[in-house]
């Protein structure tokens, strides 16, 4: 089931995770730009990764949405040296899609004995709806909105 | 008679929902009329039972969540509603802590058992918490059984919310969840009503969704930056298979610890990334730590867990009694968390041998910590607890020591040893200039040196010029905040875009202010010069 929702249509989406609120976690952060494109057109999106830690090894894992194209060969699985020269990590990805869409890349680092982190970037295709799942709402008799979920009942009759 | 009910009724209705394909996602339907044959209800009967959920705990390493071991946990303290065909409420209670309800229904009517992901009460003590689905029309959570008829003797119908979890990944709604981040609430409730069983709990919505990802934008699109607390709102993590929340305990109660700051207590933390090696700012690293460590109190379990990645496999842990570092101090979120913790628990361990419980950290946290005329940090807690509990002072004392703080004996932290240099606190003389270091050596934005503290005292009132001016070059872009101390609440701000130099006249009236200083750019020495005129 998919319910849609129109959704606003930057011409190029950028975004931080710097200055916001954070849980506890890996000291990461990210920061991207993605191109909205048309149907079928390749989107290069482009994202640093950042660290406040200056020694160990930034595990990086990449997975993009099942139904965005990687147009170019990303590594899924690659890892950074943290170090007190180097304080970005780019990278890039080329990718597209075949329907209407906003979709996501997501990126999750770890750094050995600080935690990990997980980030999403958003990619914007063609009339950029968002496709989600939704359970229909309902009105209780004193008028507040439900979101119903079958339960498991076990009925006893004495 | 025992019988299993598959609440189908529910699943036609999810079914008619979607069956139209259309755009909206905010149509609201009512709730259809199902025709049974009546009969006219002449007495009532006792309709009970229990009320549970699929809790799915971490694997035994803390790392990752154990969907082979997924147990049921009592829904405690929700409203039960026996909801009638014409969708009336015809009887309502609260479970116990048990999950238990009962309650006498009309005989002979269909109904149909609704539990909300909720807990309210109005009379003191108070609290109004509810679990709402931010991408879908703010809608409360509910699960409800079957239509059935209450018939004419007692019955028990037991419910219980499904994680949906169908081996390798989740396959059916996940109607659990509200409910595990709501009993995060209710823990943590409990825990704050055993130091003040009169207290009054500002309402909280606890926003979850299969939707919300870590990724900032429109919270109505799930966009929620991450697992986050915001003026009355806990927002919660729920994207499977990169990171879900609902169940990461520790997590959703450090959030909730937020919401107790900002509720009943003050913090000024200006928020950012952190980590348990970070040094941090002394505001970020008490309002961290203090997360952390009443994740742990409320829970009664020191180890902190949050679980990420593929089918929840992965994840982190802590202890936050027992964890080390490498980079203890006033700075250190982590030394900070241990020190709350072992003020806390009963279990002594090295220099702690404290055991105070809760309520001296509720009072410090309720009383002192928000009239303080600091910025809340470390120094400001610990100043108040050892005046309030001045018998435990030395013990304290070594437990500061066992982190590498040293004593403790003013709400800014005069005579620190350990990083001294990043002692953010200066006074300044108005006309006489200041001179202060910026830096990133730490990291940016909210590390240890990227901001500088300024007391002032105005005598009498005027309108002054604050200018803090780069000595060393151009590069960087100083920003100042301006605060009055009683009462404690920031009256002015400048964050100008001039390279090198930030200025403004601002009224104030007589007084002791703090200056927040920080540089935009965060370059890696700027030395500036302050004056106030």
């Amino acid at each position: 089931m998919a319910f849609s929702t129109k959704v606003e249509k930057p011409a190029v989406v950028k975004g931080t995770s710097i200055g916001k609120y954070a849980k506890p976690g890996a000291p990461a952060d990210i920061s991207y730009k993605s191109q909205h494109v048309k149907i079928g057109d390749t989107s290069n999106v482009n994202i640093i990764l950042t660290s406040s830690s200056t020694t160990g090894t930034m595990k990086v894992k990449v997975k993009v949405d099942k139904d965005l194209h990687e147009i170019s060969n990303v590594k899924k699985h690659f890892s950074f040296d943290l170090s007190e020269g180097k304080k970005e990590y780019p990278l890039h990805l080329e990718v597209s899609a075949d329907e209407d869409g906003l979709y996501y890349v997501r990126i999750q680092v770890a750094i050995k004995g600080q935690g990990m982190r997980a980030f999403a970037v958003p990619v914007y295709v063609g009339e950029a709806v968002l496709k989600t799942k939704k359970t229909a709402v309902e009105k209780t008799d004193k008028g507040e909105t439900i979101s119903v979920s079958a339960a498991e009942e076990t009925i006893t009759k004495e | 008679m025992r019988l299993k009910i598959f609440n189908t009724f529910a699943l036609t209705l999810l079914l008619s929902g979607c069956g139209g394909g259309g755009s909206s996602t905010d149509a609201v339907i009512d709730t259809p009329t199902v025709d049974t044959p009546t009969i006219p209800s002449t007495g009532s009967v006792t309709m009970s039972g229990t009320v549970t959920y699929d809790l799915v705990p971490s694997n035994s390493n803390s790392i990752g969540l154990d969907y082979d071991n997924i147990r049921r946990e009592a829904v405690k303290g929700v409203p039960i509603d026996a909801v009638n065909s014409s969708n009336q409420s015809v009887a309502s209670t609260i479970t116990d802590s048990s999950g238990y309800y009962s309650f006498s229904v009309p005989n002979n009517t269909q109904m149909k058992i609704r539990v909300s992901a909720k807990m309210l009460q109005t009379s003191t003590p108070s609290w109004d918490v509810k679990v709402l689905d931010n991408t879908n029309s703010n809608a409360l959570y509910v699960m409800e059984g079957a239509l059935s008829s209450s018939g004419t003797a007692d019955s028990q119908r037991n419910l219980n919310a499904a994680s949906g979890w169908g081996g390798t990944s989740y396959t059916s709604s996940r109607t659990a969840a509200p409910f595990a981040v709501l009993d995060n609430a209710y823990h943590a409730i409990q825990k704050v009503l055993s130091a003040n069983a009169n207290t009054v709990f500002p309402p909280l919505v606890m926003n979850w969704s299969i939707n919300n990802v870590s990724v900032s934008g429109d919270t109505s699109l799930g966009q929620i930056t991450t697992s986050h607390y915001s003026d009355g709102n806990l927002f919660i993590l729920g994207d499977a298979d990169s990171d879900t929340d609902e169940y990461d305990d520790h997590v959703v109660t450090h959030e909730w610890g937020h919401y107790y700051e900002d509720k009943f207590s003050r913090s000024d933390s200006i928020g950012g990334p952190h980590g348990s090696e970070d040094r941090l700012e002394i505001r970020v690293a008490l309002g961290e730590g203090w997360g952390n460590a009443f994740s742990g109190m409320a829970l009664d379990d020191p180890v902190y867990f949050d679980t990420l990645g593929i089918a929840q496999s992965q994840g982190f842990n802590f202890n936050v009694e027992s964890g080390t570092s490498d980079s203890k101090g006033w700075y250190s979120e982590s030394s900070i968390q241990r020190i709350l913790y072992d003020v806390y628990d009963s279990n002594d361990d090295g220099s702690d041998i404290l055991s105070l419980g809760f309520a001296p950290i509720h009072q410090v946290f309720t009383g002192a910590e928000k009239t303080t005329p600091a910025f809340t940090s470390i120094f400001t807690f610990i100043t108040a607890l050892k005046d309030e509990n001045a018998g435990d002072a030395d013990t304290i004392d070594k437990m500061l020591l066992s982190e590498n703080i040293a004593q403790i004996t003013d709400i800014y932290g005069t005579g620190r040893i350990n990083r001294a240099s990043d002692y953010p606190y200066h006074e300044l003389t108005l006309g006489t200039p200041l001179a202060i270091v910026i830096s990133n050596a730490d990291g940016s934005y909210n590390k240890l040196s990227n901001r500088q503290y300024v007391k002032f005292t105005i005598a009498s009132s005027g309108t002054y010029t604050i200018k803090v001016e780069q000595s060393n070059g151009t590069n960087s872009d100083p920003d100042f905040y301006v605060f009055d101390t009683a009462p404690f609440i920031m009256v002015d701000s400048s964050d100008g875009t001039e390279a090198g130099v930030e200025e403004k006249s601002v009224p104030l009236a007589a007084g002791d202010y703090l200056l927040d200083v920080s540089d935009y750019k965060n370059v890696l020495n700027a030395e500036l010069t302050v004056t106030i005129n």
